[in-house]
């Protein structure tokens, strides 16, 4: 008699689509996990949840000091509103990088005793990060509504630019997150990013004080279109268009290969653990 | 209770659970930090090849449906390896194998817990790990909650539960999944022995009702008491399978120096030269033996028997030969010498030694002995022969009114209380 096979279990590589179907049917996973994280973070400080409002408030001060006291900038939008618009999207797309990137390895106890989709435990840092974000705002509309800012049509373009925040730090985040099971001390490249990316992105300096030669690099940089594009809608500063084109194709191409390596190492997680 | 009888339920023989099919595995082991990009680096220019370390070799075998399997080894021995491959958690390099049936494997006790979380939030946290729906957990959850008796600290985080309530409710969890085939490794062995009676009895459970199930323990007594077959790993590759005879081979293959009494040996002492005595026979006497589900004859807990040990004396020195009884864990549970009647033993010849083991004293569990020979007047240790006996303690009344009140925890189990009577 046939009988019918429930599960095969072989070498054979895991197609992405039939991959992408079993995590999306564990997408209630992602919500779980991001719950989790989030009563874990603020459960073990006493300060709560106005820990993620003291972080992006403490650089808004210190740059805002540096900026208008230490050295002046021209620009004609408050500064501190400027600033923050920044501040908000580089946070989000490096609490990505630094917490997607580390996700598999800060769950390996889950990893090494339950299979499921294991790509659920970097998407739901997205949601966590989310949070913050959706703090950030609220700080931001306070500012706004202090220096005397309008709020325009553009803000229904809002959920799109955060989406794309969101797909610049998880393409980064995806990478990282694979790569480190692998090679423990990638970690170490986290800070790098964060450190030295801050300089390369315009995020305490508008973009139009960097020299004609460099500005190219923008066709390249996602997370400094990612704020522009804030800057567009919260400050109607202007935006180069076909460099926001450009770069989301990076950020489409990283995320996409980031996507499929995850995959491909997925197998070799629980093993290399 | 239900009657757990082997002849109750029905095997579907026929229908396979899941085939396991030339199933290889193969860790690299390479030199130095293996781990670090740095180390990845070094090795690109480095001459020194890393070597793959094989964990399982051509591993096959197939499982019917209510069969129970018991997976036994040494520590190294590929079980764990083969579970978390026929868990999903690591992929095999070679072979395949075909699922029949749901599958849900118990690797552990609490998947998912974080001490942060209230009970409540563990509850649908690890649950969700099981692929349940947040839906079925709703409808799920009150019987969570009763089972695991954790009550109103339902809403406090776990951390501050007793590890009696962690357990508890983590174990609640697991009573609920509902698969055809159940993967389990060494949960059994967790908890306090309340907790270990209620965990056998679920899997206990899960057998009635025709369900198939792969045990990985390192508790030889609970894979006799619950599988039908057992399949025996050395080095990557099963070397024994069947009954539960298999087991008890292992407790002694285990044994490098195993006694091979039938051939009348002499014991290994320092100067092998020097024989002191050998050992003829050993024995056990026949009354009270009966069969047990898995086809093993085994001791009565309420019947005495005699262990019998026939020896020759070769020289004219005055020893003491001392039995020492341990359980499947390793606790010695008691010793007995022939030192009172050392004087009957004084001159050379062959002698036929008894210890008599009383009704009502070992517990149904599975017991070794070691056998030692002392120097009388020096005390010196003259030889040692470690698991010279293995022996499995059965209870007949297991299998009628009262299941786990019969199930008596601790390592002997005396008829203390004698009477009762009107007062």
């Amino acid at each position: 008699m046939e009988q019918i096979i429930y599960k095969k279990i072989r070498k054979d590589p895991v197609s992405a689509w039939s991959y992408l179907t079993d995590a999306w049917q564990s997408r209630n996973l992602v919500l779980i996990f991001a719950r989790r994280d989030l009563k874990v973070q603020y459960a073990q400080t006493y300060l709560g949840i106005t820990w993620s409002v003291l972080q992006p408030l403490t650089a808004l001060i210190v740059f805002s000091f540096f900026f208008q006291h230490v050295v002046t900038l021209n620009l004609h939008v408050p500064y501190v509103a400027f600033v923050f618009t920044g501040i908000m999207g580089w946070f989000y797309f490096t609490s990505l990088v630094g917490n997607a990137g580390t996700a598999l390895l800060n769950n390996q106890q889950i990893i090494k005793k339950l299979h499921f989709p294991y790509i659920v435990l970097p998407l739901s840092r997205a949601v966590v990060g989310l949070v913050e974000l959706g703090i950030s705002l609220v700080i931001l509309s306070a500012i706004l509504l202090f220096t005397g800012g309008s709020i325009s049509f553009r803000i229904l373009y809002l959920p799109l630019v955060i989406i794309a925040n969101m797909f610049t730090g998880l393409s980064i985040g995806l990478w990282l997150s694979a790569l480190t099971i692998r090679f423990r001390d990638l970690h170490h490249i986290i800070p790098f990013i964060i450190g030295f990316g801050i300089w390369i992105t315009p995020v305490f300096y508008p973009r139009t004080m960097v020299p004609k030669a460099y500005s190219w690099i923008y066709y390249f940089h996602p997370i400094a279109n990612v704020i522009s594009l804030y800057r567009w809608i919260f400050l109607e500063l202007p935006v180069n268009w076909p460099q926001v084109f450009t770069s989301f194709i990076v950020v489409i191409f990283i995320f996409i290969s980031g996507l499929f390596f995850f995959i491909r190492n997925e197998k070799f997680v629980a093993e290399h653990l | 209770m239900k009657n757990l009888l082997p002849n109750t339920y029905n095997l579907t023989m026929d229908e396979l659970a899941f085939e396991v099919k030339d199933i290889s595995k193969c860790f690299s082991v390479m030199e130095g930090d293996s781990t670090s990009l740095k180390g990845a680096v070094a090795q690109l220019f480095s001459k020194k090849k890393g070597g793959r370390f094989r964990v399982l070799n051509n591993v096959s075998f197939s499982v019917k449906k209510g069969e129970s399997l018991g997976i036994i080894g040494k520590n190294g021995a590929g079980k764990s390896t083969l579970l978390k491959i026929l868990s999903g958690i690591i992929q095999p390099d070679e072979g395949e194998i075909n699922f029949y049936g749901k599958t849900v494997s118990i690797l552990e006790i609490g998947t998912g817990f974080h001490p942060e979380l209230t009970g409540r939030e563990n509850i649908y946290l690890s649950a969700s790990l099981y692929r349940f729906s947040r839906k079925s957990i709703d409808e799920r959850f009150q019987a969570i909650v009763d089972f695991s008796g954790v009550g109103k600290f339902i809403d406090e985080p776990v951390k501050n539960y007793s590890s009696g309530m962690y357990l508890r409710l983590a174990f609640s969890i697991i009573t609920l999944l509902d698969a055809e085939i159940y993967l389990i490794d060494e949960v059994i062995n967790v908890g306090d022995a309340d907790f270990q009676v209620k965990c056998k009895t679920r899997i206990e459970e899960l057998i009635a009702l025709g369900k198939t199930l792969v045990i990985v323990s390192h508790n030889l007594n609970e894979i006799l008491t619950l599988c039908n077959r057992v399949i025996m790993m050395e080095a990557g590759e099963i070397v024994q399978q069947g009954g539960g005879e298999v087991i008890l081979k292992y407790m002694t293959h285990a044994l490098p120096q195993f006694f091979s009494f039938k051939d009348g040996d002499y014991f290994h002492s320092k100067d092998p030269g020097n024989a002191l005595v050998n050992v003829s026979e050993l024995s056990i006497s026949k009354c009270g033996i009966n069969k047990y589900r898995n086809g093993i004859e085994g001791l009565s807990v309420e019947h005495p028997f005699t262990v019998f040990l026939d020896i020759n004396k070769l020289k004219a020195v005055n020893f003491v030969l001392r039995l020492k009884v341990f359980d499947s864990t390793g606790i010695l549970v008691f010793a007995c010498s022939t030192l009172r009647l050392v004087e009957k033993m004084s001159a050379t010849g062959s002698y036929r030694i008894e210890f008599e083991i009383p009704a009502n004293f070992l517990n149904d569990r599975m017991y070794s002995f070691d056998l030692t020979v002392f120097d009388v007047t020096t005390q010196h240790l003259m030889a040692k022969v470690d698991k010279i006996l293995s022996i499995k303690m059965g209870n007949e009344r297991l299998s009628e009114v009262n299941e786990t009140m019969e199930n008596q925890p601790g390592i002997v189990r005396p008829a203390i209380v004698t009477s009762i009577a009107p007062l």
